[in-house]
């Protein structure tokens, strides 16, 4: 992949009958254990790296490189650019790719004869040395600068997300609190990639009425929500979800989901992932080698868990067994998926053009760790459906909401409704009774927190690194991962732990303050272990 | 990786199971305590919008609080059934005055800090308040929640000229068809009954679908003593 190279010039038809808004969403919890050698979960982090963001920038560089016109929207957390940009996790994720290359060339040897698995053993192979070459040897290790070439090579356009990814809604009651999730991201924007963001990624899409407010005060011009809240919104949006809609108490554009773009993708049923030919998820070799085989790759204490080496394909349900997977077969059907993805696109450009006195938009956002981490063939999936995009056919125009929104700037004035895109369109998977205790715990620290930053303007020396590590201790305790997975059932522990954790080091500091007694050390202790946001200012909750 | 929030995903899409969280290293549990407060001694009451039909509350009295307000009874003998939510709709109109109706009292076991409500409109702003029983065996309210609004269950009406009305109800239906959360047609909201109430998910449903327990309660059409 070379940088720097300038783009072809675009040469599209004066007027696409219709856009399409592609948005990818990267997000993980910041998960960094400098206390332990061995830390389960921040392989989330290494997965995510090697099959996920690495092919990701891979496929798009290989674009710019081919001159292929494109452009998308892609949302880094904030939380996952500080993993990305910190060198103890650098160092152990290349450690960890040593690992599985180590592995992958064990797996040539073991396969060598065995003609259903020996081409993917090199296949692995293959793929981990060059993630190791693409993170070590052409991006040095920073992601960041990697993604901001994109950006500044006109393929993407990066905005942010709450400092945390709090699911805002929960948040109604504690404005100052709301306040200071988006401005620190914001903030973090601004420290990773020189700019402030032009649009906003609701966590879970979490809208509630007048969030926008916030959104406009921090310059923000537009964000994403569910398909339901533009149908639900006050009033009703002439163009459904084909246009964005201005909110009314702020002038910040709504963009919604189109659930029919989401369902290709999205649908358990008929969703592209769960075809027969592509790889499957769940059999990997962690869990069906012999222990002592595998026993150097997975936790240290013997528990089995994914390493990524996985030889079956999905497999039609009518036949018994899993078979063996094959790249080729998969990769066609990647191929025949985007040329069906681009049709049926195309098929409702047609419908919907007619009635409608501008283009359509075509809002199709993702969580970016769906493509290669969920589901293995998806960054080829995407490097297909750009190309054809680009080469086959000139209808549909790809564009950031900022480029649709530069077109077509008048739009209609609406409220959107309270939604999410989770489970149920609202809070449910948020307040629940698997992790609705964790609400009055938050409640207390945001009102601690408001009040110790408005009665302390000025503070300085030990005091204001107190406040500083307190606001940074709410903020990790906020993330709506962990209510998340207290909800879905899996790796509760570590979710709970992590959030008493960070409740019990906030009440702790804010002790400290109230009784003007500053422990250096436990503060110390905890800005060397949780050092998100170093350049944080706790006065944004004032 | 951990799960993420779309649940109807494809094969490709479902979270791993077989990593649940555990303790790995001895060393991992430094130097954090997880001892968190069972109650912070301060009065507070908060509500939360769950989705169309479902508010969540929790709150806390501080002890000196509820002396006071019971007229020095000691809380031993105070009579548990006697501690109530009060739950209000209220309707905010710009330039006039908030109107707040009482729909619905819920009684609360002894020592309930938090209750999930299934309340009787989407679509509507609502307000509880906590009372507790005086020495004189009156309600005393002792604290008022912020007035939250429940998400709506009908699309509101179309807005714009008339002229371009069927193109916007088709552009509305075609956006509809893949809609994970369904969206009935407009109502005036004032014409809301209780058919349409009835119509809507039941308790149970609600329960099924969202592993509600005992601590549910419905403000129902009979349970509303101001209507």
């Amino acid at each position: 992949m070379s940088a720097g190279k300038p783009a072809a010039p675009h040469r599209p038809p004066a007027t696409p009958k219709g856009y399409l808004c592609l948005a990818l969403h990267a997000h993980l919890p910041f998960v960094r254990h400098p206390d332990s050698e061995y830390m389960l979960e921040e392989n989330w982090l290494f997965e995510a790296l090697t099959e996920t963001y690495l092919p990701l920038l891979a496929v798009f560089n290989t674009l710019l490189d081919d001159r292929v016109p494109f452009r998308l929207t892609l949302s880094l957390s904030p939380t996952l650019c500080s993993m990305l940009a910190d060198p103890l996790l650098q160092e152990r994720y290349v450690r960890h790719l040593d690992k599985l290359i180590e592995l992958a060339e064990k797996e040539i040897g073991r396969t060598a004869k065995n003609l259903d698995f020996s081409a993917t053993a090199h296949l692995y192979h293959d793929r981990f040395r060059q993630c190791r070459w693409l993170y070590e040897e052409v991006c040095q290790r920073d992601l960041i600068a990697a993604f901001r070439k994109l950006e500044d090579r006109g393929a993407v356009e990066i905005i942010t997300t709450a400092a945390t990814h709090a699911f805002l809604p929960a948040m109604q009651e504690s404005e100052a609190a709301a306040r200071a999730q988006i401005a620190v991201g914001i903030d973090a924007c601004r420290a990773f990639f020189g700019h402030a963001p032009a649009g906003f990624w609701l966590p879970e899409c979490g809208y509630f009425p007048g969030l926008e407010r916030m959104l406009d005060k921090e310059g923000v011009g537009y964000f994403f929500v569910d398909t339901h809240a533009l149908l639900l919104s006050d009033p009703r949006p002439s163009l459904g979800v084909y246009g964005p809609i201005v909110c009314t108490e702020a002038p910040v554009a709504a963009f919604a989901r189109d659930s029919e773009c989401s369902r290709s993708v999205w649908s358990a049923d008929e969703g592209y992932p769960g075809h027969s030919l592509y790889r499957d998820f769940y059999r990997d070799i962690g869990f069906d080698l012999d222990i002592d085989y595998v026993r150097p790759y997975i936790d240290p204490v013997g528990v089995r868990l994914q390493t990524g080496i996985k030889y079956y394909r999905v497999t039609d349900k009518t036949i018994p067994d899993k078979q063996p997977y094959r790249r080729l077969d998969a990769l066609r059907t990647a191929d025949e998926h985007a040329a069906d993805f681009l049709e049926k696109r195309l098929r409702q450009v047609g419908e919907l053009a007619p009635l409608m006195d501008r283009p359509p938009v075509l809002v199709a956002p993702f969580d970016a760790e769906l493509f290669g981490h969920w589901w293995y063939e998806g960054p080829e999936w995407l490097n297909f459906l750009i190309r054809k995009i680009a080469f086959e056919q000139d209808e549909i125009r790809m564009a950031t909401p900022s480029e649709y929104l530069e077109r077509h700037p008048h739009n209609q004035r609406a409220e959107p409704s309270f939604s999410s895109w989770g489970d149920g369109g609202f809070s449910s998977m948020w307040i629940h009774e698997s992790n609705d205790w964790i609400y009055r715990h938050l409640s207390r620290m945001e009102e601690r927190m408001a009040a110790a930053a408005r009665s302390r303007p000025n503070a300085g020396g030990g005091v204001r690194r107190t406040l500083n590590q307190m606001a940074r201790e709410l903020l990790l305790a906020q993330s709506s991962d962990w209510a998340f997975i207290m909800r879905s059932g899996t790796q509760v522990n570590y979710a709970v732990r992590r959030t008493k954790e960070h409740i019990a080091n906030f009440l702790r500091l804010h002790d400290g303050v109230e009784s003007g007694v500053f422990d250096e050390q436990f503060v110390a202790q905890l800005e060397s272990h949780n050092n998100i946001f170093p350049n944080i200012d706790y006065r944004v909750y004032a | 990786m951990p799960p993420r929030a779309r649940s109807k995903t494809g094969d490709g899409g479902r979270p791993p199971v077989q990593t649940a969280g555990r303790t790995v290293d001895a060393r991992r549990h430094l130097p954090f305590s997880r001892d968190v407060p069972t109650l912070y001694h301060e009065t507070y009451l908060r509500l939360m919008p769950r989705d169309q039909h479902h508010l969540f509350s929790f709150w806390e009295i501080a002890p000196e609080a509820l002396r006071k307000a019971r007229g020095t009874i000691p809380s031993s003998q105070a009579n548990p059934s006697r501690q109530q939510l009060k739950v209000y709709e209220v309707e905010r109109r710009p330039g006039r005055r908030e109107i707040e109706r009482h729909v619905g009292d819920i009684a609360l076991e002894k020592n309930a800090r938090s209750q999930y409500i299934r309340v009787p409109h989407a679509g509507t702003s609502y307000r509880i308040e906590y009372c507790v029983s005086s020495k004189s065996g009156g309600l005393v309210p002792l604290c008022r929640s912020a007035a939250v609004a429940v998400p709506p269950d009908r699309t509101h009406r179309p807005s714009g000229a008339r002229g371009k009305a069927v193109a916007s109800a088709k552009l509305f239906e075609i956006s509809s068809r893949s809609s994970a959360v369904p969206c009935e047609p407009s109502l005036d909201s004032r014409a809301i009954t209780d058919d349409v109430l009835a119509a809507a998910p039941t308790l149970a449903d609600s329960e099924k679908a969202y592993g509600g327990g005992s601590h549910f309660f419905t403000i129902t059409p009979s349970a509303r003593p101001d209507a």
